[in-house]
């Protein structure tokens, strides 16, 4: 585990926002390790971003806490984010990564949403991966890690913060333009 | 293979952003008009027609590509022996450094394409390539170097003597495939020129194509 002490903070703060329900929390919790997974492709870092950004997903989802699983869906993801602190702090990474796993598991309390919820990782794999593309990795790298192809990442990865820095901007458009009319010149 | 004499080389991330803006369909016309091979690589091909097919969501967008596939449009270039698609894998892969580690930046897929380029020894080529990072690594890697120490603020060391490896690759992006498509004719839409060139522009952004708005405003 890559960032030991960074990711024990962010579990912890996670921690305080899944008991508050404080879903922008949760969302800004999830961008603090994409960092690790730039440079690092640390696995471990995101699946905890990917985690932690579907259960802000979750809690927006309204309705959900009409339901009388609720309480009991709250309860076991507070368990496991307290284990998963537990286990990295004393460096046993198989039982945090359970732990980890076992926030998503939670979620199958909620049986009848399976596919709510399965596009719920989906689309959190793609917003971190959209993220991690805007870090510098290529699109394909990107895709490669997160698990998500590069057609899911193709919308996302057109934000203006992606491709309007002038350090992207690398020659001007107009002698792209007349390099590619010469390139299809055949008159030669 | 017969006679290359003028090659563009597909990077999965540019036929992508064409089949998002169903414009696929230029390439056959373009490819008469360009008189040479629009090659792929079996990393893209994976990537645009073998992987997608066995899902649902972009299937359809990848019968598409298998079409122009089919009808030897898109080329694949069977050439087993890229072995420097690898090497320069490697090298991508190790020339930058944070807090120690080198950062994985390009995948095979990419790699792949720039070895196809230099494996063609012709003068009349280019990789059409629509993501960033490739092309901001081949024509301005100090930029690359200088964008990773911006969003991972950190300080980032490069292996300079790498970068030669990148070097005088010709890129062009779907963006200016369009615009010689429409300049031929081969998009034909209602509205004013300016106007027909903005949505190509625009959809091309829109859809996965590393093109800022400061350029489009350029051309219009």
């Amino acid at each position: 585990m890559i960032e030991k002490e960074h990711t024990l903070e962010v579990l912890r703060q996670a921690y305080s926002a899944v008991k508050d329900e404080d879903t922008p929390r949760l969302r800004e919790l999830s961008n603090q390790t994409i960092h690790s997974v730039s440079i690092y492709q640390d696995p471990d870092s995101l699946a905890i971003a990917i985690t932690i950004y579907a259960l802000a997903k979750i809690f927006e989802k309204g309705d959900l806490k009409e339901s009388k699983k609720w309480n009991v869906f709250m309860q076991k993801t507070l368990k496991y984010l307290d284990r998963a602190s537990y286990f990295l702090q004393i460096d046993k990474l198989k039982y945090f990564r359970r732990e980890v796993i076992n926030i998503r598991k939670s979620l199958d309390l909620f049986i009848h949403l399976n596919d709510y919820i399965q596009e719920v990782f989906r689309k959190a794999s793609i917003n971190k991966a959209s993220r991690v593309y805007e870090h510098g990795i290529s699109r394909a790298e990107t895709a490669a890690l997160l698990g998500i192809t590069q057609w899911e990442l193709a919308a996302y990865a057109s934000v203006p913060i992606i491709t309007d820095l002038d350090l992207t901007i690398t020659k001007p458009i107009k002698d792209r333009i007349k390099f590619t009319e010469d390139l299809f010149n055949n008159f030669d | 293979m017969p006679n290359i004499n003028k090659a563009l080389i597909f990077d999965a991330s540019s036929i992508i952003t064409l089949a998002l803006n169903d414009l696929l369909h230029i390439l056959e016309p373009l490819k008469r008009k360009f008189g040479g091979h629009f090659f792929i690589t079996e990393e893209v091909k994976y990537e645009v027609i073998d992987k997608p097919l066995q899902e649902k969501r972009f299937m359809l967008e990848a019968l598409f590509i298998k079409k122009l596939y089919d009808d030897g449009v898109l080329e694949l270039y069977k050439n087993s022996h890229l072995k420097e698609k690898t090497m320069l894998g490697n090298i991508a892969n190790l020339t930058f450094i944070s807090d120690g580690e080198f950062i994985r930046i390009m995948h095979s897929g990419e790699t792949s394409c720039i070895a196809l380029y230099n494996e063609l020894k012709i003068e009349k080529k280019a990789v059409v390539v629509d993501e960033r990072t490739t092309r901001v690594l081949c024509e301005a890697p100090n930029n690359l170097k200088r964008l990773l120490e911006l969003k991972l603020h950190r300080k980032i060391h490069s292996v300079e003597k790498n970068y030669n490896y990148f070097r005088n690759i010709n890129i062009i992006r779907s963006s200016e495939l369009a615009l010689m498509a429409h300049k031929y004719g081969f998009i034909d839409l209602p509205g004013k020129k300016q106007e027909v060139i903005m949505a190509i522009l625009y959809a091309a952004k829109f859809n996965g194509c590393a093109i800022s708005n400061q350029e489009i405003e350029t051309l219009l």
